[in-house]
Formats: C-alpha cells, structure tokens, sequence
C-alpha cells in the first residue's frame, strides 16, 4: 500500500516557505474603527452560561421525523382532498407559525435571513395544504429548532470562536430551509395530484 | 489610522481586562493592534474586500460582545482569529454566500465553485493571486497554516475539520498553485 505524504513540513516545501514570508498584517482600506464603534453601543457583553447541549443538538433529529411525515403524507391516499384542505385551513388559522429567530449573535448575515423568508413566503402557501396532522407536526418541530436555535446562539454569543456551535448553529438554519423546502415540494405534489 | 499609545493602553491583558469591563478605549487598542490581521485574514478566505471589511466589523462587534466568555486559555489574537474564522465560514455556507466564493461541504471538500475565479490585477505578489484563485477548502488551510503559521491540528479546530482533511487539502492546495505559478512563468 502506497502511503502519501500530505505534510512534508514547510521547512522541506518552497511555496510553503515563500508563503510564510507574506505580510500577515494587511491594513483595511478605511478606518473600521467608527462603525464598530456605533455598533457595541447595541450590543450588550454576555455574561457565561451554560449550554443545553441535548437540547442543542436535538434539532439534528427534527428533520428526520418531519420528512418522514411529509412522505407518508404524499403516500397514503389524498382521500376527499377538499374536504382535508378545508379541515387544513381552519386548524391553520388557530395555530400561528413562528420562524426561527437566531438572535443578533447569530453570525447569519441579512442575505441569508432573507433568503430564508423567500422560501418562508412559498412555504406557508404550501403549508396550509397540508393535512392537520403535519401541519401540527411541523410547527412543533419548527419549536424544537427554535429552542435549539436558543441555546447554541446563547453559547455561540459567549464563545464565538467555537467552529462547533457556529457548525451547529448552521446545521440548525439548514435544517429549518429544509422542513420549508420539503413542505413546499409536497404541497407541489400534493397539487400536482388533486 | 491612529495607533493608541502602548504605554497608555499597558499591555494586552490588561486591557483585555479592561475590555471586558466594558472599557471601549480599551477595546479600541485591542482593535487597532489587531485589526491588520483580521482584516488580512478575513480578505485571504474571502478573497473580497467589501466582505472582508464586513466581516471584520462582525469580529470585533463578536469580540466585545463575547469577552466575559473569554478566559485568557488561549492567546487572544488565536481567539480572534477563531472568531473571523467563523463569520467567514458563517458568510460562506449560507445559501447565498455564493457570490464571492465556493462552498464546501462539511469536511471542507469543495462542492462547486466559480469556474472562472477572477483574480484583482492590482495584485502585485503572484503566490497572493495564487492564494486567491485556490478553492475555498484548499484555500482555507493554506491561508491559515502557510500565512499565518497554525499548525494543521489548530487550523483543523478552526476550520471544524479532521486533521487529515487538512492535510489533503494543504495538498490539494500546493498542487494547484504549483500548477498556476508554473503556468504564469512560461505565458
């Protein structure tokens, strides 16, 4: 068996050694320093708490039972479709959707909040199409993610050098995308069907 | 830019300490010592001006934000590092980060990325254009172990990554601005 030599230590590596001569230090363009400054007037330092780690990573879960649901939704018999929807639409008005708020120390940038209404936007379209039940399913799962949501930003606002949260705190936001996304794919189907 | 007088600031720690009590003339000291290689650090991942002076902006507002959290475990130029490392990563992997530079999956292997990576002509130092033009993952590792000297164990925390996929990708990353800088030489 051939064992390659990922690191041969940059003394024995030219471009290694050029690239260590770089300037580590490169001077922003403009002064940061004002806008930074006008923005810790917002922020309130954070004092250390602890993490609810199961809870944090509770959220990895979620989307696992919700698609599972999604599907048997798409696979059993619509049944008297109208009636089902009409059913969808009341219970859809007694329960309020919430999307998941990350929090100012989220490190998710406004491109990609808004990216996450757009689909938001189809998504609750699609949403009051589905059957009760999944209806029922997704929004208490979308509480779970919140919660989730909750304590990985909480812990993220006290250590935000940590790759772990931030990594988490990112799976958490996809995994929201993506209980949106497959609602609206089924509410499609589901269209496509009727 | 003015540089704060280091005999009135004291040392580092000390106005980490002050910082953290919510000294901001403090903190702006830290900001000035450090804001070159967070800056610099910032626009190598990125690749991005605009980007990398948001993202800066977003590490010292973190930064102040977090530092009752901060024990002093690590240097505070690692910390800081660690944070813009994450606002980069956070800013990549977002659905619509896309514009300035590739994503990567979860072990850093990159997924897809702009087929014709513009390189800024006013560049001045090849191996910088190579740096840039390099993949997001390969990039990453070569960036923060061959600039700033992390070793592949610390850029692998940094990254979130296993040590061997930085290795393969520091590979992967001389392979490719081998490969540039040779073409360059001969065109």
């Amino acid at each position: 068996m051939t064992t390659i030599q990922f690191d041969r230590g940059p003394q024995k590596d030219a471009l290694l050694a050029q690239a260590s001569k770089l300037p580590r230090e490169i001077a922003p363009p403009r002064d940061l320093w004002p806008a930074i400054r006008a923005k810790l007037a917002d922020q309130a330092q954070v004092e250390p708490r602890r993490i609810n780690w199961p809870m944090a990573l509770a959220a990895g879960f979620v989307v696992a039972s919700v698609s599972a649901l999604l599907t048997w939704s798409l696979m059993r018999d619509p049944g008297p479709a109208a009636g089902d929807r009409a059913l969808a639409s009341v219970v859809a008005t007694q329960a309020e959707l919430v999307p998941v708020n990350y929090g100012p120390g989220s490190a998710l940038g406004a491109a990609q909040l808004k990216a996450r209404d757009d689909l938001l936007a189809q998504f609750r379209q699609r949403l009051d199409q589905m059957p009760p039940e999944t209806r029922a399913a997704v929004i208490k799962n979308l509480a779970i993610i919140q919660r989730a949501a909750d304590e990985i930003g909480a812990a993220l606002a006290q250590d935000p050098a940590s790759g772990l949260l931030t990594g988490l705190l990112l799976s958490t936001y996809r995994d929201e995308l993506k209980i949106y996304s497959k609602v609206v794919t089924a509410g499609d189907a589901l269209t496509r069907r009727t | 830019m003015t540089e704060p007088a280091k005999d009135a600031m004291g040392d580092e720690a000390e106005r980490v300490a002050r910082a953290r009590n919510g000294d901001v003339a403090a903190f702006e000291g830290l900001y000035r010592d450090h804001v070159g290689r967070v800056y610099g650090l910032c626009l190598r991942m990125t690749g991005n001006p605009a980007t990398a002076e948001d993202l800066t902006q977003d590490t010292f507002v973190n930064a102040w934000r977090s530092l009752p959290g901060y024990e002093g475990r690590s240097r505070f130029s690692s910390w800081l590092h660690r944070i813009a490392v994450n606002a980069v990563l956070a800013q990549r992997r977002a659905p619509l980060g896309r514009n300035e530079v590739s994503m990567t999956d979860d072990e850093g292997g990159t997924m897809d990325f702009a087929a014709d990576q513009q390189l800024d002509d006013a560049t001045p130092i090849d191996l910088e254009r190579a740096i840039s033009a390099l993949p997001p993952g390969a990039r990453d590792i070569m960036v923060l172990h061959g600039i700033y000297g992390y070793s592949h164990e610390e850029a692998a925390g940094m990254l979130d990554l296993a040590v061997g996929t930085c290795k393969a990708q520091l590979h992967r990353a001389r392979q490719l601005m081998r490969a540039r800088l040779h073409v360059e030489q001969h065109t």
